[in-house]
């Protein structure tokens, strides 16, 4: 019997009783995932949390204002690696200035929103609900959540990923926040199955199913369904991983780094064709109020060398065409530098696009650094939303519109 | 007040007093009859805790490490008769959520944790004068660099939007002005308790939601303590906690008048939501998503499990982690977001296999129980029998009948699935009483309070 996943939005009854209608579960069924249809397209979304120094990224080495801004924190321009005659990447970035210059990577520049918010966590969501009027601490979907309610195959719990290096623990970001899907997030391969008792292994197969018939139960709370709904995707999203990443046998070095790890979980699950069609990394720790130096070069170092990597490895899996990767962070870093070798909290900054659909290269313009708003901030050129929209649009051939609310200008950075 | 007083009303009021329900729990309170079990429950001082104590001394703890800190608290937690003292507590570290990945002093960390233990239910005035003025929270929010001239307004802004008011019941000005009265609020590098720095302190007129005089912090709480915004912000807070989401606006306006007329005693605004119709409405019953500590701790007290404090109990504090929650490391101030977002794959992949490692561990290392003394002299010859019996040693008083049904099949099938008959014996209790423990523990039932 083929089944569907409830819907979930919470605190609305329409959506209880469709769930109450909904046909139960039936646990063989789910492992048709494994073989499911693998999409043409999969965005890998990169968020960088903490708020990345955009200025020290990608370097506005001909402007003045710039190093007098940054007595011991701006990067010489000897150093600099040129990507025109304005601005150039870290000097750390050398993998990352190689894919640029085989046209791999769009960098598309100050990036920003109006009436920038500087708390991380309202910043954060707003880039997530690609709402700059949202709050924080009420409930509203995420871009990729309304994505994939339009778009994506909602009986698949492995549609959208959201993936952890294995450390801490795992939260779902608040742009994979959906109605109809329900992302599976993955924290490490290995600890995600549903173990039952190892002395009794001939008991296994009663003990799922009656676990997955019990999460299978009907009840008028919606918590209650939720909490079924993703044991059940748990149980059947378990499985189809465990089968799917065997097709995987890594070849490329990944650095060892929390993005190289998570990248490279991206690779084995896209090599498993689970059929995901998002997958959300994070990779934290840009949040450089005091010695930024160190802190910034090893995190340049690893979204760098993690890139190629994962270019390296999406070539040799010949899937290089199908994954297009989108990096962002919630703000950019003052422009001034403060006194303790950091700078605080600030607004726009770039964004960067990679894969072999990208139209490689810098879209937009550095930040006008004598032009800054009453914090001393950057005034951002670019809608972050039209960022997404051009990605909406261009790679995942969705009405980009009907995710985001409004039409925003196409930047252009995809070949179509 | 309820209509009805029994096992289902009491293990529903213990669950949320406290850290799950066990039958003599359960038992002790019920005999005691409503009126008198709530007042013991918040009269908690009567109640001789020395268990807890005895528990903490024979665990050898270093409470200079990370780990021994949270087991200390994970101890007092799972030994402890003032339930509601520990919920508390328990409660307050969200509230004034303060975390050791920025204070790096796990001194300072126990230290808070005691202040919040002794003012658990205390004056909310003198609690946030307290908590000003706690060296982990000056820490946490900078307020040792807020100075004269240069303010930082961290601490300031926090009080104001998390801790008593909420956002839209002050100004930006108000923050600026109040950061200014807690100037110089700083430690002592030496001995890192609290002090005032004269020198520091901006002892100019300041004007704070509409008052004007040369305020210190102590003015700034002051005048917070008895804001008609406070008394229903931390009503909400406490109602929505322990009873249910989106009370009604006339149930709030009853409790912050209860804390407004009672000079701001927390345990007055306590015992008028325990003692309220909500508390114990059908609303209320099963309607909070348990975080992991409640999770983890109340599995442990209800399966009388053995901690393996030898091992310093790695697998209770790691599992915790990968479930969300690390005791002492909430991940910001605002605390856990809580709630459904407790779930997703992950972290209830992360509960699942805690319960199925604590129902089926029979090594010396790691938390352990034993099925056998739980089922003690109980006579249970059937599948029926024993499901009953573990559901209600769980504190599961509202599985519907076909979840009951299906655990009865899961210990009466043979291992190819197919119909037999269970009965108790060593080998059964071994085999399927454990897998029987695991899968009330991975019930979406039992992951609600």
């Amino acid at each position: 019997m083929a089944h569907s996943r409830r819907d979930f939005l919470k605190g609305t009854l329409s959506l209880l009783t469709l769930s109450l209608a909904a046909p139960t579960f039936s646990f063989e069924s789910s492992k048709a995932f494994a073989a499911g249809t693998s999409p043409n397209k999969i965005l890998v979304v990169v968020q960088l949390d903490g708020g990345n120094d955009g200025l020290n990224t990608v370097v506005p080495y001909s402007d003045k204002a710039y190093y007098a801004a940054r007595p011991n924190l701006a990067i010489p321009e000897t150093s600099v690696l040129k990507a025109s005659d304005k601005v150039g990447f870290h000097p750390v970035m050398t993998k990352f200035k190689g894919l640029f210059d085989q046209q791999k990577i769009a960098v598309i520049q100050n990036v920003g929103y109006p009436n920038p918010n500087l708390s991380h966590f309202q910043s954060r969501a707003i880039l997530n609900r690609a709402d700059p009027t949202t709050r924080e601490e009420v409930f509203q979907l995420g871009w990729l959540g309304k994505y994939g309610d339009l778009k994506s195959n909602s009986d698949n719990p492995l549609s959208i990923v959201n993936l952890g290096d294995g450390r801490g623990s795992l939260a779902l970001p608040k742009s994979l926040v959906g109605n109809k899907i329900l992302p599976s997030s993955i924290n490490s391969f290995p600890l995600y199955q549903f173990l039952t008792d190892a002395q009794y292994p001939s008991d296994r197969n009663n003990q799922v199913n009656t676990f997955v018939k019990s999460n299978s139960a009907n009840s008028t709370s919606s918590d209650f369904l939720y909490i079924g709904q993703t044991g059940l995707d748990a149980v059947s999203s378990s499985e189809s991983l465990q089968t799917g990443i065997k097709k995987y046998t890594p070849a490329i070095k990944y650095p060892e780094n929390s993005l190289g790890v998570q990248l490279q979980m991206a690779a084995q699950i896209i090599a498993g064709d689970l059929g995901a069609e998002i997958i959300h990394v994070t990779l934290g720790g840009f949040d450089t109020h005091s010695g930024q130096k160190d802190d910034q070069e090893e995190l340049l170092t690893a979204i760098s060398e993690s890139f190629d990597a994962f270019y390296q490895d999406l070539v040799r899996l010949g899937k290089a065409d199908k994954v297009l990767v989108m990096a962002f962070s919630e703000f950019g870093r003052r422009v001034r530098e403060n006194g303790s070798a950091g700078t605080d909290h600030g607004t726009s900054g770039p964004m960067f696009v990679m894969g072999n659909a990208v139209k490689g290269g810098l879209y937009g313009n550095s930040p006008d650094l004598t032009n800054l708003d009453s914090a001393g901030n950057t005034v951002f050129d670019i809608d972050f939303r039209a960022v997404y929209g051009t990605v909406l649009s261009d790679w995942l051939q969705t009405d980009s519109q009907a995710v985001l609310g409004s039409k925003f200008e196409n930047i252009g950075f995809i070949n179509k | 007040m309820c209509a009805e007083w029994n096992e289902r009303t009491v293990a529903h009021m213990l669950r949320r007093v406290g850290f799950g329900a066990t039958q003599e729990d359960i038992k002790f309170y019920l005999d005691m009859g409503q009126t008198k079990a709530i007042d013991y429950i918040i009269n908690y001082d009567r109640i001789d805790d020395s268990e807890v104590d005895r528990q903490v001394a024979s665990a050898n703890l270093d409470l200079s490490k990370t780990a021994d800190l949270i087991l200390w608290w994970v101890i007092r937690m799972t030994f402890t008769k003032r339930l509601l003292q520990e919920k508390m507590v328990f409660f307050w570290h969200d509230h004034f959520a303060t975390a050791i990945f920025k204070v790096k002093e796990e001194d300072l960390m126990l230290k808070q944790n005691q202040l919040f233990r002794q003012f658990a239910l205390g004056n909310f005035q003198e609690f946030l004068l307290e908590v000003s003025k706690d060296p982990a929270m000056i820490i946490w929010l900078d307020n040792f660099t807020n100075k004269k001239g240069q303010p930082n307004e961290n601490y300031a802004r926090e009080l104001n939007e998390l801790f008593s008011m909420g956002v839209g019941n002050y100004t930006e000005n108000d923050v600026k002005e109040a950061a200014r009265a807690f100037t110089g609020w700083s430690i002592s590098r030496r001995t890192k308790e609290f002090m005032f720095e004269t020198n520091q302190h901006d002892f100019g007129n300041k004007t704070f939601l509409g008052e004007t005089g040369p305020f210190n912090g102590d003015d700034i709480v002051r005048i917070i303590a008895g804001r008609q915004a406070t008394a229903r912000f931390i009503s909400k807070k406490l109602f929505e906690y322990f009873v249910f989401q989106n009370p009604k606006d006339s149930t709030i306006d009853k409790l912050a008048n209860v804390y407004l007329s009672n000079g701001f005693s927390i345990k007055a605004l306590m015992q008028a939501i325990l003692t309220s119709d909500e508390f114990f409405s059908e609303k209320a019953f099963n309607s909070i998503v348990k975080s992991p500590v409640e999770y983890v701790v109340g599995s442990l007290r209800m399966l009388k499990a053995k901690l393996d404090t030898r091992g310093k109990s790695g697998d209770i504090i790691n599992s915790l982690t990968a479930q969300g929650q690390t005791l002492f490391n909430p991940p910001s101030v605002s605390g856990w977001d809580g709630g459904i977002e407790w779930i997703n794959t992950s972290t209830l992949l992360n509960r699942l296999n805690f319960s199925n490692i604590l129902a089926s561990n029979r090594a010396s290392r790691g938390s352990t129980i034993d099925p056998k003394a739980l089922i003690g002299n109980a006579k249970l010859s059937t599948s029926k029998d024993t499901v009953n019996f573990f559901l209600k040693q769980l504190a599961l008083y509202d599985v519907d009948s076909a979840t009951n049904k299906n655990l009865r099949k899961y210990l009466d099938s043979n291992d190819d699935g197919s119909k037999g008959k269970f009965s108790l014996t060593d080998a059964s209790i071994d085999k399927k009483v454990r897998g029987l423990i695991h899968l009330i523990l991975s019930l979406p039932d039992y992951q609600l309070n």
